[in-house]
Formats: C-alpha cells, sequence, structure tokens
C-alpha cells in the first residue's frame, strides 16, 4: 500500500474549512488524531471560529431602510428576464409609436414602484460622455461633426432628439451597451458648454418628466418617451442640465 | 418569473452586514455601506448574470465599495482607536471569563490588516469557499489561503503561534 502524503498546514486548515475530499480529510484526521500539538492548534482554531462567529451574530436586525432597498433590488433582478423581450417583435415592420404601445401595454403595464436611482443605461450614457470627452482630447481618435439622422434611424432605430439650431454637433458615435446600440451626440451650446446626448432604444423605468441627478461626477438628466430612453449628460449642474431635459423633451414630443 | 431573488436578498443581509463590520469595524459605518451597495447593485443589476452567485456578486460590491470608500477617507486612525470596542450585549451571558475572552479576540480580529480580516470574515465567519473568497475579492485562490493563514497565525493565542514573547518573559522571571 502507498504510503499517505505527509499532511500540511494548510491541509488542516482546508479540512477545517471543508475544502479537503474524504480522502484527504482522514488523512488530516489520521495525523490530529497521532499528533497533540497539532490537535491543541487545531482546537484553538475552531475555538476562535465559534468566538468570532459569536461576536458576529450580534447584529440585529436589518434596517427598515436597507429592506426596503434590498426588496427594491430583488424587483430589479426579477426583471431582467424582460430583456430579449423586445426580439419578438420585428422592429423594423413596426412603426415606432405601434412598438412603443405594445411595449407599454407588455411591459409597463404591472404597476412600478417607484424608482430611487436611475436607471442602469445612465451609467452608459456617463460612460459615453466620458469617452467622447476623451476622443475629443486625442489627435488620433476621428471626432465625427455629421450627423444624419435619417441614417441612424434606418439602422438602429434610434429617434434623434431635434436640437435647438444654436447648438453645434461636434461628434456623434454609435456606443454599445446591454440592451442595443445606442446613439452618442457631443454637442457644443452656447450657454451651457458640452454637453452629451445619449438615446437608446430600450425601455426603462426612467420618468418621462426628466429627473436630474449627479452621478460619478457628472450630472444626468434622464427620461424616457415610449421605448426610447434619453439621457443629457454634461458638467453643470443638475438644475441646468433638467431645464435643458425638459426643453428637449418638449420638443421632440412636438414632432411627434 | 418567481421572485427568487427576494428570500435569497434577504437572506444575503445579515452575510452582507457582517462582511461590512469586517471591512469598517464600526456597526453604523457598516450599514451605511451596505445600503449604498444595494443601491450601487440596482443600478448595475444588468451586470449580475442570472448563473451567477448572487451572494458573491454582492459580496463583491460591498468590498469593491469599501475600497472606494478608504481611498477616500483618511479616518482610519480615529477608528483604530476604538478597535476593541466590543458591544457588551453579547459578553453578559457567558460570564466574565468569556467576555474577557471574546473581546480579546474582537481585539485581535480587528487589528488584523484589512486584507487579512476580509478573507477571515468571509472564510472563518461566514464559510464561504476559497473559490468564492477568490471571486469576490478578485485575487487568485492561492492568495486566499495565504492570507487566510497568517490571519489565523495572528488570531492564535500568543504562547500558541510560537513566538518569542514567551521567551523572554521565561528569561526574565528566571534572571529575578
Amino acid at each position: 500500500m502507498q504510503e499517505p502524503e505527509p499532511v500540511t498546514d494548510d491541509e488542516i486548515e482546508a479540512y477545517q474549512d471543508g475544502e479537503l475530499d474524504l480522502d484527504r480529510r482522514l488523512a488530516v484526521e489520521t495525523h490530529l488524531a497521532r499528533n497533540a500539538e497539532a490537535a491543541g492548534r487545531f482546537f484553538e482554531d475552531l475555538r476562535l471560529r465559534s468566538s468570532l462567529r459569536l461576536i458576529a451574530a450580534q447584529a440585529e436586525e436589518a434596517p427598515p431602510a436597507m429592506r426596503r432597498t434590498a426588496a427594491l433590488l430583488a424587483d430589479r433582478l426579477n426583471e431582467r428576464p424582460m430583456r430579449g423581450f423586445r426580439q419578438w417583435f420585428a422592429p423594423r415592420g413596426l412603426s415606432g409609436l405601434a412598438m412603443a404601445a405594445a411595449l407599454v401595454a407588455v411591459v409597463f403595464l404591472p404597476a412600478r414602484y417607484v424608482v430611487a436611482s436611475p436607471p442602469d443605461y445612465v451609467g452608459d450614457a456617463v460612460e459615453a460622455y466620458r469617452t467622447a470627452l476623451l476622443r475629443g482630447r486625442m489627435v488620433s481618435q476621428i471626432e465625427s461633426p455629421r450627423i444624419d439622422i435619417a441614417e441612424i434611424r434606418r439602422s438602429t432605430n434610434i429617434s434623434v432628439p431635434r436640437l435647438p439650431a444654436q447648438w453645434v454637433v461636434t461628434d456623434a458615435q454609435i456606443f454599445p451597451t446591454q440592451k442595443g446600440p445606442a446613439l452618442q451626440i457631443m454637442v457644443k451650446t452656447p450657454t451651457e458648454g458640452t454637453l452629451s446626448i445619449f438615446a437608446v432604444r430600450a425601455p426603462s423605468d426612467a420618468p418621462a418628466e426628466p429627473e436630474a441627478v449627479r452621478h460619478e461626477g457628472t450630472s444626468v438628466a434622464y427620461w424616457r418617451e415610449g421605448d426610447m430612453s434619453y439621457a443629457v449628460t454634461g458638467g453643470e449642474a443638475p438644475e441646468a442640465l433638467d431645464t435643458i431635459a425638459e426643453d428637449l423633451a418638449v420638443e421632440n414630443q412636438t414632432e411627434a | 418569473m418567481t421572485p427568487w431573488t427576494a428570500t435569497e436578498i434577504e437572506q444575503s443581509l445579515p452575510r452582507l452586514r457582517s462582511y461590512a463590520r469586517a471591512l469598517t469595524r464600526d456597526p453604523v459605518a457598516a450599514d451605511d455601506l451596505v445600503q449604498e451597495a444595494l443601491l450601487r447593485a440596482y443600478e448595475r443589476a444588468a451586470t449580475f448574470r442570472p448563473g451567477n452567485s448572487l451572494r458573491s456578486w454582492l459580496l463583491s460590491i460591498v468590498h469593491n465599495l469599501f475600497i472606494d470608500q478608504k481611498r477616500r477617507e483618511a479616518s482610519e486612525q480615529r477608528r483604530n482607536a476604538r478597535v476593541a470596542a466590543l458591544d457588551p450585549g453579547a459578553v453578559i451571558q457567558g460570564g466574565q471569563e468569556q467576555a474577557v475572552w471574546l473581546a480579546e479576540v474582537a481585539a485581535r480580529f480587528d487589528a488584523l490588516p484589512d486584507e487579512q480580516r476580509a478573507v477571515a470574515s468571509l472564510i472563518i465567519v461566514q464559510g464561504v469557499s476559497y473559490q468564492e473568497a477568490a471571486e469576490t475579492l478578485d485575487v487568485p485562490v492561492g492568495t486566499v489561503m495565504s492570507r487566510l493563514h497568517r490571519a489565523r497565525a495572528a488570531l492564535r493565542e500568543p504562547h500558541h503561534a510560537g513566538n518569542a514573547r514567551l521567551h523572554i518573559v521565561g528569561g526574565r522571571d528566571a534572571g529575578a
């Protein structure tokens, strides 16, 4: 019979942590049964473990605010199987309006809680804004200051918000997101400086009236129209962006 | 869809709070950390892949937020000052001797370096697997094991750690 491999300290610890298979468990147990010093240290470790668990178990019940947030998160994670739902529709075959109606009927009908934090595409919008700022500073990255709304609509089905005449588009890019391609336009405005407009065709929890937040060092105002979700991002105070977003949202509605 | 995550998240709360406490060493800061982590998880729900462990995902958000906060904060020393402040609630039950022992263990645990404390909390206190701890902390399993080994050595009673302290004390006695 083959001599079993010697037992190491790491293995004794792994035994305690339930990380060994039966074969090595037996080897460790045999070792501990024959070695008083190793056994003493092993029980010392067990005593420490129980003590630490006893200390950790003191926490009282989770505060109500935390439980509410946990419930919101659970809802959010349960929503996710809805993703990919849109593939059942043929986006090209349906007009934007009919599609929005269909999605409103199916996705938004269940009563929704009021969302306390921004929908996840807002993170993408901030990311796109930062990337565009970076591209703007780099010589080797070419900005596309021309924007063909019809082409964008044809290839991505994204409705571009109508921009005020005095705004100058400095860059327009398609940006990949979890929900599909998004359009990101960088503009220079006479009063607010550089702004990014982000549009993605995906239903979200964004409100119809724009809502502005400070998100990771930038301001974002976000809103939804049917199954289009929009965000305006910039370095301004959230209130300034909120006003801009409201103007854009209203402008868009009159267009539709 | 059955709301399987509702109970799963609810059940994860004690674990998340315990881990946050191990990291922050301050119950109030710990609950703030968990609350913020849940909000962050909400924002980033799209990054969670249903096949993966929800628990690891949440633990790693708590962990990363803590690291972010630590970079910003300079209040570490203030916390270290109250390192051994143990909630007296649990202490009274077990009698004086146990109370002293638990306070001592709590102090040793709090005195561990952050990395070792994180690993010790996950594996010794919460009983997660080496693999899951490695995913949570985003380090190799071997690193988890060596941190754990060092943490255990530091947690053991000094005379079991086989260090030089006993020797010095004995030497003094002999000389007296």
